[in-house]
């Protein structure tokens, strides 16, 4: 579940539709990660850095930052799914995202993801998120309280589509109407013997005088 | 005993050599096209319908249509003579037939304007004005210019003289906007162009413009307005041309009992006239408030000197009609009443003029006006100049099927006079002097078709057990009944098949008719006596049940087309449009209940949603039901996955938002064991919604169930409908706006989960349900950029699975985007420019110019035996696809796309283009695949069968599934499965219709026509001829060994 347009979590999300195939490096900012897991509130638990590679670390803090729900513009609580927050360092918008809570029951080692969709030109197109596992809703377990998340950090690029690729147009002979046959690759020397040769001449049969006028001159 | 072998050995071996005589299975050969398959060329509802006497015998009916179609009609028989079909954006405004010529002006800002040679249907010449900023909403008119060839039009913004063969105008006059010029009046030496003016902030009533040119020169004589609070088209003004007086404008002002009359070209004398003097009965104010006029021919060749007009009005509450001639001695103005008919002849539905033959050169020859009155059935009069009709006749038919009738045309064949009748359903019938049933008719209304399902009908065997259910239901209950009662079906049909002379002399399939059924006649075809409820062993004979934007839902045969029954719906006497249709409850055959058909649409009074729940067999209301307009306008339909065990029937949700913006998801049936139904499935339902094309985002929405029982019968009685809580919301980047959305078509079942790749490893396919494909259109043209973005989400959780862009490609109307979803395939297409419009788009696009085929394979991972761990699927697992993607050259633009469809997915899939050259063709799944080799295929995938990569798409014409058949306007194709896997049922509409089966992988499963039953039967014969002459001397032999 996502409450926030991800448009909003930047102003970096600027169209890089058009942009080529060569993926420019990820316009870096750092994303404060809060989730909902024991509180009524959002409490921070770690960092998710935009650079290449993206990557999550979480923050031991005494006492972490909160987010009180009723701060978060279209939070709807519900307290059947877990959420975590993220929240820009550059611009403090922020992005929900969810997923059933009952995906963490039981589970002491949660595995999450993030996945981070770039544009091409590097600026940021969307957020996903997942954790847990679908059989733990079927678990009596609860959720744990000190569970330890395994954060997964996928950046995907948005690339140029692809476009036909068409054979090269046969060459047509103008003068007859039928199509050119390539002419048979030739080597340098059979291309160019016509400037090699004299040269060569030249250089073979005009070299053996000098000798003789040094001779003629010492003389 | 005989011979050593049994009677019944006999008799077995001769069943089986019978049974496999009879007919066993069908296959699509070329020597079938047209048998198997059938089309239904349309032209749309006629906007006019002009008749035109070629000469004093050959008679042609030249109409132009809401579908953008300009047709020749045959008067004897309602054919086709030809017809052109125009651009989706290019609707046809004006319609003028002389001297063999039909004049066509189409389009709005563009517009182009067309002389055709009438009896072929050739284009003659031609002239088309680029679009103008300066361009009025509904500008558009043209005219033959008398004793030439010219033509004046308004086109654009201008009015221009064309001549045949020129390239640029003879003269043209800007027209600068001041108003929408939709009528021209040509005189000798003048053409007065009228439209309704622009209104400013002096004078915001509606009033007419004129502007007066000289029709030589083009030059501007004088510019006025008049007749305040009048627009051009409407039923309180006419248009009068005379030979003799010149062109008048007569109107009346909406709140006023006197008749205005204007003389083109003169601002003063304008004269009034009052109802008396024209009626010449005394009348209450009131009454002759309610006047109104209709103009019954405008060609001054009709018209004469005394151009007529018919008026309507109110007298004892009855219609009253009369018709008037106009008169002029010096400035006085007199009209005549020429003929008043009986109030039961009063002109409801439409009135029209025509003369048994065009004759400029005899203004005295006999016209006529025919007066039509449709209460239950029509009734309609011919009048000449007396108030005694020269001709009567009646049509019966029924309201309920085809929507009461909206016009009439009157025409002649051989003197003698036809009457067209037009209804709101899109019926066209021709009726003659002395019959109630009508010569011919065009059904049209499917011309409007908005949407199809497939019903499926039982097969004939069970034929005996409906006949046995109808005496006593009870015998069914034993399977060893059901076996007796098909077999004693079976001998009956062997017994026919007998007598029939072994098949020999058997009605042919054509004088039969694809559908098994005989020809009907021309009242049984429009009333079918009895609907079509069987269907056939193979599941080729299926109703399908088309709902239209003309208020019709119809069904129709998939074998023959025959027409199973008809419905009008109307809310408040106005054909509503219907958005969808859904087969609600199936056919089963134990079952007392009739299958059922819930049809969606919009009223046109309200705007609200309708809903009404058919019997899919006859037609009727369900239940002694009626048409339902709910309190709400739905944004979205869809199938439910829940059905109401009261009545067994699939529920529909109807998504809507109220006055707040809050998204509800209201349920049909609208009863409570539909919402405990609805409640009780383990999954939520979500649903995805946006605002349609230009919007710039998409949300996802979970419907939310009443927490406790206690609450859903709470519910249900006070409500209808469920709220929908927003789960995400998709913001498209800025500069991206939305074109459309794609899903899955119905639910969806595979066969393989992975493709078995050369070295018998398998590639999974990443099959996800909730899969929606969302195309945007990236910049404008303003900007120079331009673009399409394709994103792949989850309609559950928002996720996003893939993103892509394809630059300089572009949308329009005329290039649309085209997308579907198959399986792990998706396929869209769309234009893409050769020539980049920014240096950066140069930098990466190809230099392919012309519509671009893309194909995305989605499947679990690039590794091969390689898949998610998870048994079940889950949207919130955040499984990535692999995709896989290719483009290729399309070979011509389409405008459908589809897919086959078999019973088990088997059979693979063909993907079926609906071609803007009106053909409709399939391509082999296999020519799509992404995985073709851009090299030479190494052995693994010679193995794997993928064939080299080429990006033209070739266009064999074996291919086309259409044949000779030109299928117009395909804008739906839908597919069903049958009962063979190897075969799909296609079906292609828009304009036309046209119905085929195919099968993809071939005819595995049926014997091929070259299969000689003869050899069977001589074979097995020989073989029983051997047994029973074989036996006895076996059974001698080994009696003799233990003898010996």
């Amino acid at each position: 579940m996502r409450l926030l347009n991800p448009s909003a979590l930047l102003p970096l999300l600027v169209l890089g539709a058009l942009a080529g195939v060569c993926a420019e490096p990820l316009v870096p900012d750092t994303l404060s990660v809060y989730d909902n897991l024991n509180s009524d509130q959002f409490t921070q638990r770690g960092e998710l850095v935009l650079s290449d590679p993206a990557e999550y670390s979480p923050v031991g803090l005494q006492n972490p930052p909160v987010i009180k729900y009723s701060t978060v513009a279209n939070w709807t609580t519900d307290n059947s799914m877990y959420a975590v927050l993220l929240q820009s360092h550059k611009t403090d918008a922020q992005l929900v995202l969810t997923v059933p809570r009952c995906r963490l029951n039981g589970d002491q080692a949660i595995k999450e993801r993030f996945v981070v969709h770039a544009a091409a030109d590097g600026g940021l197109l969307h957020v996903d998120y997942t954790a847990g596992k679908a059989a733990n809703c079927k678990d009596a377990h609860a959720v744990p309280e000190t569970p330890k998340f395994t954060t997964d950090v996928v950046v995907k690029r948005r690339v140029q589509g692809p476009t036909p690729e068409l054979a090269q147009a046969p060459s047509i002979d103008l003068t007859t109407g039928k199509e050119k046959t390539p002419e048979p690759q030739k080597s340098f020397l059979v291309k160019y013997w016509y400037y090699i040769v004299p040269v060569m001449l030249l250089l073979l049969l005009g070299g053996g005088e000098e000798p003789q006028q040094e001779g003629n001159a010492r003389r | 005993m005989l011979g050593g072998v049994s009677l019944s050995k006999v008799a077995l071996s001769l069943t089986l050599a019978i049974g496999s005589l009879s007919s066993f299975a069908h296959g699509l050969f070329p020597d079938e096209a047209g048998r198997i398959d059938w089309h239904r060329a349309q032209i749309g509802r006629p906007t006019k319908i002009v008749p035109y006497a070629f000469n004093e015998t050959d008679t042609g009916l030249f109409a132009i249509t809401d579908r953008n179609t300009l047709a020749s009609l045959s008067p004897a028989s309602g054919k086709i003579v030809w017809r052109q079909t125009f651009g989706s954006d290019e609707t046809i405004k004006a319609l003028r037939v002389r001297d063999g010529r039909a004049l066509t002006l189409s389009g709005a800002n563009e517009t182009h304007v067309r002389v055709w040679d009438a009896a072929s249907g050739g284009l003659v010449w031609g002239f088309s004005q680029p679009p103008d900023a300066n361009y009025r909403r509904g500008s558009g008119a043209a005219e033959f210019v008398e004793k030439s060839e010219d033509v004046v039009a308004v086109v654009g913004d201008s009015l221009v003289r064309l001549t045949p063969g020129a390239t640029v105008p003879v003269w043209e006059v800007p027209l600068n906007a001041t108003a929408a010029y939709k009528r021209i009046v040509l005189e000798d030496k003048t053409a007065f162009v009228v439209g309704d003016a622009r209104p400013t902030k002096k004078n915001p009533k509606p009033r007419m413009q004129v502007v007066e040119v000289d029709l030589e020169s083009g030059s501007v004589k004088q510019k006025y307005q008049f007749a305040g609070g009048q627009a051009v088209r409407s039923n309180r003004v006419v248009f009068l041309q005379s030979r003799e007086y010149g062109s008048y404008v007569v109107w009346r002002d909406e709140k006023n009992i006197v008749w205005f009359v204007h003389r083109l070209g003169m601002s003063d004398p304008e004269w009034e006239i009052y109802h008396a003097k024209l009626v010449q009965v005394e009348l209450m104010p009131a009454d002759m408030l309610t006047s109104t006029m209709y103009e019954i021919d405008t060609d001054p060749a009709l018209n004469a000197n005394h151009p007529r007009f018919i008026m309507t009005y109110l007298k004892d509450d009855k219609i009253k009609t009369i018709v008037v001639e106009m008169y002029r001695s010096g400035d006085k103005l007199e009209m005549r009443k020429v003929a008043g008919f009986r109030s039961d002849d009063a002109v409801v539905a439409g009135c029209g003029i025509s003369a048994p033959k065009n004759d400029a050169a005899n203004p005295n020859a006999p016209r006529a006006v025919v007066s039509v009155r449709a209460s239950d059935d029509v009734s309609w009069r011919v009048y000449t100049d007396s108030k005694t009709p020269t001709h009567t006749g009646d049509f019966v038919y029924s309201k309920d099927t085809y929507g009461p009738v909206r016009s009439a045309t009157l025409y002649h064949v051989g003197g003698e006079p036809r009457v067209l009748v037009q209804t709101s359903g899109g019926l066209v019938a021709a009726l003659a002097p002395g019959s109630s049933e009508p010569l011919w008719f065009r059904d049209e209304s499917l011309s409007h078709a908005t949407d199809m399902a497939f019903l499926e009908l039982p097969p004939p065997v069970s034929s005996a057990e409906y006949a046995a259910k109808a005496t006593d239901p009870s015998v069914l209950g034993s399977p060893v009944t059901r076996y007796i009662l098909r077999w004693a079906e079976s001998a009956k049909s062997i017994v026919s098949w007998v007598t029939s002379g072994f098949g020999f002399f058997a009605n042919s399939p054509d004088a039969v008719g694809a559908s098994g059924q005989a020809a009907r006649t021309v009242a049984e075809e429009l009333v079918p006596a009895s609907p079509i409820v069987v269907g056939d062993h193979f599941g080729f004979r299926k109703l399908s049940v088309f709902g239209t934007s003309s208020g019709v839902v119809a069904a129709l045969s998939t074998q023959g087309g025959s027409r199973s029954w008809t419905r009008f719906l109307a809310d408040n006497g106005t054909a509503v449009s219907i958005d969808n249709v859904f087969v609600t409850r199936r056919n089963q055959p134990m079952s007392t209940s009739a299958p059922l058909v819930t049809v969606v649409g919009r009223s046109r009074v309200s705007g609200n949603t309708v809903v009404a729940v058919l019997n899919a067999l006859t037609g009727e209301f369900a239940d002694d039901s009626e048409l339902t307009v709910l309190p709400y306008s739905h944004a979205k339909v869809f199938e439910l996955p829940a059905v109401d065990t009261l009545n067994n029937q699939q529920l529909i949700g109807l998504v809507y938002r109220d006055p707040e913006s809050q998204t509800h998801l209201g349920i049909w049936p609208s009863t409570a064991s539909a919402a405990k139904a609805f409640c009780a499935v383990t999954e939520p339902v979500f649903f995805d919604l946006n605002d349609g094309a230009g919007s710039t985002d998409l949300r996802g929405f979970r419907a939310e169930c009443p927490a406790s029982e206690a609450e859903l019968d709470s519910w249900a009685e006070s409500s209808s409908s469920f709220a929908a809580s927003e789960q995400w919301k998709f913001g498209l980047p800025e500069g991206e706006t939305l074109i459309s959305t794609t899903g899955y078509d119905g639910a969806q079942s595979t066969a393989l989960l992975g493709r078995v790749l050369g070295d018998r490893s398998v590639l999974y396919k990443y099959l996800n349900p909730h899969l929606v494909t969302v195309a945007t259109r990236i910049g404008d043209d303003e900007t120079g950029s331009r673009g399409i973005g394709i994103y792949m989400i989850d309609r559950v959780t928002g996720s996003l699975l893939y993103s892509t862009v394809h630059a300089n490609a572009h949308v329009t109307k005329k290039q649309p985007f085209l997308a579907i979803q198959s399986e792990n395939r998706v396929i869209y297409q769309f234009w893409q420019e050769g020539s980049p419009a920014t240096a950066e788009a140069k930098a990466h696009s190809s230099a392919v110019r012309g519509y671009v085929t893309v194909v995305a394979d989605l499947y679990e991972s690039d590794k091969p035996d390689t898949r998610d761990e998870s048994r079940a699927f889950s949207s919130y697992d955040l499984v990535l696809p692999h995709v896989v993607t290719a483009a290729f050259v399309a070979p011509e633009p389409a405008s459908a796309l589809g897919v086959t469809r078999t019973g088990s997915n088997i059979s693979t899939r063909d993907v079926v283009f609906g071609l803007a050259s009106s053909k409709l063709l399939s391509l082999p799944d296999q020519m799509f695949d992404p995985r073709r080799p851009k090299r030479a295929a190494t052995k693994d995938e010679q193995a794997e069968g993928l064939v080299p990569y080429a990006a033209p798409l070739a266009l064999d014409p074996k291919r086309v599934l259409s044949h000779y058949n030109a299928v117009a306007g395909i804008a739906h194709i839908r597919a069903a499965p049958t009962h063979l896997e190897s075969t799909s049922l296609v079906a292609a509409y828009g304009l036309d219709l046209f119905f085929t089966r195919t099968s993809p992988s071939g005819t595995f499963d049926q014997l091929s026509p070259s299969f000689s039953k003869v050899n069977l039967v001589v074979t097995t014969l020989a073989l029983a001829v051997g047994c029973l002459l074989g036996g006895p001397m076996v059974r001698r032999k080994l009696t003799n060994q233990a003898w010996a």
